[in-house]
């Protein structure tokens, strides 16, 4: 346990760190304004909700989401591949000790989760005390059991058991909901590890600390950050004829960072989905001032990256200045943010936006030029 | 073509390079050597541009920093001691960006590359990305950025680690062939292989040039016998050095 608890410290250490830079940071009241607004939009679909609204499959749904994107951290470091062996005989307490420290992450979240979904459920079904504790309990074992399973490099058992509580909820015994994510925590137990798999839990770490460091990098420079590559050769392809090919080394080299990573594409690609959503709730109101919103979300984290790519690269020596690089990488955020404004607003219109849909654009584009302009 | 004169240098608040003055013919591989934090990392920045120099210059077949960082910066290729890729470029975009930068002909770059992969047995691995790629696979990545670009200076920082024995002597056959049309600074802590293969020597001690020239001409500065191998001279020489302080 004392190795665990050194652990534990520095990793506290690093939290109440990037806390402080998270609490002074400008991104803070816009997270806090999205926040708000999100609660504002939620309880207007409340309130106007249909009593016949099919909540139990939306708690089918969750339900199935909870044990999945889990990111463990084991706390490990690359050096323990060398110091840490002669002592993995007696390790236990500390696997132990991640253990507990990821069930309490996972068990957060599910509360999260389930103070969102909660209310939805309260006022559609007719539910017992018992019945609401006996859904709270199995989301949080299906979050718990879905996180140590990583752990456990244990596959498959769990969403088993997300479907199966998911079946018993749309078949309306929820008070029974908690006992496939029983099994699979059963299960879990018996297939634990005795001694720490270690390359498994250091990939883990690597991963999990990425993704930290992924959120951190918003507020903070991190220069020294693992990317996460996916090679889409079909949109590769596509644009290697239209535009890589014609473009300079610079634009070449962020068209394929752009395209390829999962910090560029796919964060404008989720964002612009929790948009959608976002309107989906709001019903009508106010609509189109979600688009300048989350394009401001969306060039909030792309604009950083450019000093995270610059400082720790190939370009520092060869014959591209820092103003090509500078521009190259402007030229891709420029299209891919109107993109998505174009998109958003296009979504915000079909959601009901009129009025509120122009300002949302005048609004969303000044905001592009000011997140560009603070590129130098 | 590598004009380095009267430089000092270093980081902020550290002068690392006193008065560091040699230079690099075209035709010619000269083996950088020094201890480890004699300034040879320090001197290969200063050239590179990477760092300001406090005084001195450095010029790269006529041209500096200062009077054009693009076309200076044209005229040097460099193969780092740790591969720097980007995780998400295959080794045939690396090459591609390579030509772009350096605005090489297409077809010239073509040819090059199949030509270099072949060489240096990379050819499988043209559209692999490099976080599957070994260390020396890595190595061999920047070795083949480096080399298809042909420019007139070529800086190699330790080209060896990592290296297996066939790669380190195919990589030696490229530099002896590349080295007819331009100019090669490696640094090196392997010095049987330098004594071999580099036409002439600067040694680097605490940040000042404490002798330069062929291995003969070393020899007899410093009054060894002619089998004396380039580390009996590099030894001497620091030896030498230090009794004169």
């Amino acid at each position: 346990m004392r190795v665990f608890n050194a652990r534990f410290s520095s990793w506290m250490e690093e939290v109440v760190k990037y806390s402080r830079y998270v609490a002074n940071g400008g991104l803070l009241f816009t997270l806090y304004f999205t926040l708000i607004y999100g609660g504002f939009v939620y309880n207007q679909f409340l309130n106007g909700l249909d009593p016949a609204f099919p909540s139990e499959w939306v708690v089918a749904l969750v339900f199935l989401l909870l044990p999945l994107g889990h990111r463990p951290r084991t706390l490990l470091q690359e050096a323990d591949q060398v110091f840490l062996l002669p002592e993995l005989g007696d390790i236990r307490s500390y696997m132990n000790g991640v253990r507990l420290f990821n069930v309490v992450f996972a068990s957060v979240r599910a509360l999260v989760v389930m103070l969102v979904v909660l209310p939805l459920i309260v006022r559609t079904q007719a539910l017992t005390p018992a019945e609401v504790g006996a859904i709270v309990a199995a989301s949080v074992l299906l979050s718990v059991a879905g996180r140590l399973a990583k752990l456990e490099l244990v596959s498959n058992v769990v969403l088993f058991s997300a479907l199966a509580s998911g079946v018993i909820m749309i078949f309306g015994v929820p008070l029974l909901t908690p006992v496939p994510a029983l099994v699979a925590l059963v299960l879990l137990h018996l297939r634990r590890h005795d001694r720490i798999p270690l390359l498994d839990w250091l990939t883990l770490e690597q991963k999990s600390k990425a993704q930290f460091d992924r959120v951190i990098s918003w507020f903070v420079d991190l220069p020294a950050m693992r990317e996460e590559v996916k090679e889409r050769s079909v949109i590769v392809r596509a644009l290697e004829r239209s535009v890589l090919r014609r473009a300079d080394a610079a634009r070449y080299v962020y068209g394929l960072r752009v395209i390829r990573s999962k910090d560029s594409l796919d964060l404008v690609f989720r964002l612009s989905v929790v948009a959608f959503i976002v309107m989906w709730l709001s019903g009508g109101w106010y609509v189109g001032l979600v688009v300048p919103l989350f394009v401001g979300l969306t060039a909030l984290q792309l604009v950083p990256l450019f000093k995270r790519l610059d400082t720790m690269s190939i370009a520092s020596w060869l014959p591209i200045t820092r103003l090509e690089r500078l521009s190259g990488y402007k030229w891709w955020m420029n299209r891919l943010l109107i993109g998505q404004l174009v998109v958003l607003t296009v979504g915000s219109v079909a959601f009901g936006a009129r009025v509120d849909a122009v300002a949302g654009v005048v609004l969303g584009y000044l905001v592009i030029r000011y997140y560009l302009g603070r590129l130098k | 073509m590598l004009h380095v004169e009267h430089l000092n240098g270093g980081y902020i608040g550290k002068q690392v390079l006193h008065d560091v003055s040699f230079e690099v013919k075209k035709g010619e591989l000269v083996g950088l050597i020094g201890l480890n934090g004699a300034g040879k990392s320090t001197t290969i920045k200063h050239i590179l541009g990477l760092l300001e120099p406090i005084s001195g210059s450095v010029e790269v077949d006529g041209e500096t920093l200062q009077s054009s960082e693009k076309n200076y910066r044209k005229k040097i290729s460099y193969i780092p001691e740790t591969p720097i890729l980007y995780d998400t470029l295959t080794l045939r975009e690396h090459l591609l960006l390579m030509g772009k930068a350096y605005e090489i002909d297409s077809r010239d770059l073509e040819m090059r590359t199949e030509r270099l992969a072949r060489d240096m047995r990379m050819e499988k691995q043209l559209d692999w990305f490099p976080s599957v790629f070994s260390k020396g696979m890595r190595q061999k990545a920047m070795i083949l950025s480096a080399l298809v670009t042909k420019t007139p200076l070529l800086i190699v920082d330790e080209p060896f680690v990592g290296l297996d024995p066939l790669a380190i002597r195919q990589l030696l056959r490229l530099f002896d062939e590349y080295k007819q049309e331009c100019a090669i600074l490696m640094s090196t802590h392997i010095l049987e292989t330098a004594e071999r293969h580099c036409d002439r020597f600067v040694f680097l001690h605490q940040g000042v040039v404490i002798a330069t020239g062929t291995a003969a001409q070393l020899r007899e500065k410093y009054a060894l016998r002619p089998d004396a191998t380039l580390d009996d001279i590099y030894v001497e020489a620091i030896e030498a050095e230090e009794r004169a302080q």
